[in-house]
């Protein structure tokens, strides 16, 4: 992988590869016509050849230090279902790559983590809100709730809230909720669609001193690019 | 990966000798996809039963879920089914104790339609590919696809409804006999409140020879030992249609002449002073009579007050397809959207 640590990154969906050598075939054939123009949209990309494959101009990006004595360079845009490989998500989904990103191979693709630890709540509330997720990429949250622990007579219900800002709890509203869970372990799953940008957890208890461990975890999807799958810790 | 791939779940017919699972170390990456839409070939083997699990992680046989099953299958034969929702890896599990040779293969497609649950405050969603347990050919339980696990099953064998896989546009239904046959369950958690709010759709196909002219489609109640406890859906003497909610008549909202052997989308809507039922969508009538409403705990499809001394009130002969409740009055346009879902669906 050392020779893959060197690509540059400027979308989570595609590479690009400073210079040329060992370009895999399939680029050449690609139609600029059918490229995602999302893609070209990037502060990056400066011109792109109309025709031909798919060799376009990188001007230094400004926060980088220019390699020493390189003007503009020649590079070639890689999609992701050509180059095989995930890119390491950045770590607030809605926001850009800034500079160069590692590439991973598809089995050691990192969790996105807030907190890693699963999370004890003895009443009932919500994720604080600078913890909340930016789902803005993200058509379809599909999250799976794993109850570890219920003490007592406790009663959990984990429903998922969605907003548009992160400064103030006005105007969040569910995104919908898991069953009621009241035994340990249980493990749910279900799909949240229909999100604003930013999505939490909201845990209600009752019972009488309750207490419990949960964890939320899942897989954030993407209908309309070709951005590469999340997993999502919410928890 | 915007368009549907091929998925192999197995690249070559499998052989098994009884119940298991897929080794770990074969587990499939299904993190592109929202929905797989499966087909199981059964090569060998009698009532070969598989469901498809998943799981965040691929080196534990813990938290492994169930996404779904297929129905029972018998060799030579093959089943598609759809499955959702995904979490990052999908396994097969054999369930059968006998040997079968199958091959599990199919699509795997990033974008899934429009879902009721896309619709906020769905309580309940049943439909008849998804989350049925079929024993012997005839449905044993009918899990809840809102996420609120409002499951719904039935204990014994002569009252389950039959599994029929191709009863309206490609799809399946449960048909229920017209004597006992019905599914019932305990709501997870109580519909709560002096106000109920509610929307309720049947897709269904009641037949004109069930007995009596009566027939349910689908109740609400908070004690299913008696009556008019609860929203209901219903035919009565063959001949009106009855959407009654939490009263014994004087609240309902009904009409004459409703349609058999026929598939269509009877839906209702209630709210405190007012409630309304339509046929595909078009408003039959309305009562703005105020009622009193209370807790809901329980739900049945397929007939009345399922817990009462027999004989079986309203039971119905005929097939249901669907049973969506969302837990407010939808508006026009969610309704609309409900509406164009099962069109597209059914075809009809």
């Amino acid at each position: 992988m050392t020779s893959m640590r060197r690509l540059l990154v400027f979308r989570e969906d595609a590479l690009v590869v400073p210079e040329t050598p060992g370009l895999p075939d399939p680029v050449v054939a690609l139609d600029p016509e059918t490229f995602e123009a999302e893609l070209l949209l990037d502060r990056a990309v400066q011109s792109i050849e109309p025709e031909g494959p798919l060799d376009i101009t990188l001007p230094l990006d400004p926060p980088r230090p220019p390699p020493p004595g390189t003007g503009p360079f020649r590079a070639v845009v890689v999609p992701q279902r050509l180059h095989g490989l995930e890119v390491r998500p950045p770590l607030n989904p809605g926001a850009r790559p800034a500079g160069v990103e590692g590439v991973v191979p598809r089995d050691d693709r990192p969790e996105l983590l807030l907190t890693v630890f699963p999370t004890k709540v003895t009443a009932s509330g919500a994720q604080a809100l600078e913890l909340a997720q930016d789902v803005l990429d993200i058509d379809e949250l599909v999250l799976t709730l794993r109850v570890l622990s219920l003490s007592g007579s406790a009663v959990i219900t984990v429903a998922l809230e969605t907003g548009m800002q992160i400064e103030s709890t006005k105007g969040w509203v569910s995104a919908g909720a898991f069953s009621a869970v009241s035994s340990a372990p249980t493990a749910l799953v279900r799909p949240f669609r229909n999100l604003l940008r930013y999505v939490r957890w909201s845990a209600t208890l009752s019972g009488a001193s309750p207490a419990a461990t949960f964890f939320l975890s899942g897989v954030g999807r993407t209908w309309s690019t070709e951005f590469a799958p999340v997993e999502m810790r919410l928890t | 990966m915007s368009q549907p791939q091929p998925v192999l779940l197995t690249e070559a017919p499998v052989r098994v000798t009884g119940a298991g699972k897929e080794a770990l170390r074969l587990v499939h990456d299904v993190a592109p996809y929202s929905v797989l839409d499966l087909e199981l070939q059964v090569f060998d083997g009698t009532n070969v039963e598989l469901r498809l699990l998943t799981s965040m992680s691929n080196d534990s046989e813990e938290d492994w879920l169930e996404v779904d099953r297929f129905i029972p299958t018998t060799a030579p034969g093959a089943e598609r089914k759809t499955f959702f929702p995904l979490l990052r890896y999908a396994r097969w599990e054999v369930l059968s104790a006998s040997a079968a040779t199958f091959l599990l293969h199919g699509i795997g497609s990033r974008r899934l339609g429009f879902l009721p649950t896309d619709i906020d405050n769905c309580a309940v969603w049943l439909r008849a590919d998804l989350g049925i347990s079929v024993v012997s050919g005839a449905v044993s339980s009918w899990m809840d696809k809102s996420g609120l696990g409002n499951h719904m099953s039935q204990a014994t064998s002569s009252k389950r409804p039959a599994y029929v896989a191709n009863a309206v546009g490609g799809q399946p239904a449960l048909s229920f006999d017209g004597v006992d046959d019905h599914l019932t369950g305990t709501l997870a958690t109580v519909f709560a409140g002096t106000t109920q709010d509610l929307t309720i759709f049947s897709v269904a196909n009641i037949d004109s020879t069930t007995p009596s002219g009566r027939a349910a489609l689908y109740e609400l109640t908070d004690d299913p030992t008696i009556t008019n406890r609860g929203p209901m859906l219903f035919i009565s003497g063959g001949t009106s249609f009855f959407w009654r909610c939490f009263d014994t008549g004087a609240g309902q909202a009904s009409y004459a002449s409703p349609p058999f052997d026929s598939w269509h989308v009877h839906h209702g809507w209630h709210q405190t002073t007012e409630r309304r039922v339509y046929l595909d969508n078009v408003e039959k009538a309305s009562n703005t009579t105020d009622v009193s409403s209370h807790d809901l705990t329980a739900h049945t499809v397929g007939i009345l007050q399922p817990s009462a001394a027999p004989p079986p009130y309203y039971p119905l002969k005929g097939m249901i397809a669907e049973t969506i409740v969302y837990q407010r009055k939808l508006a026009d346009a969610e309704t609309a959207l409900v509406h164009a879902y099962v069109k597209s669906r059914y075809g009809f």
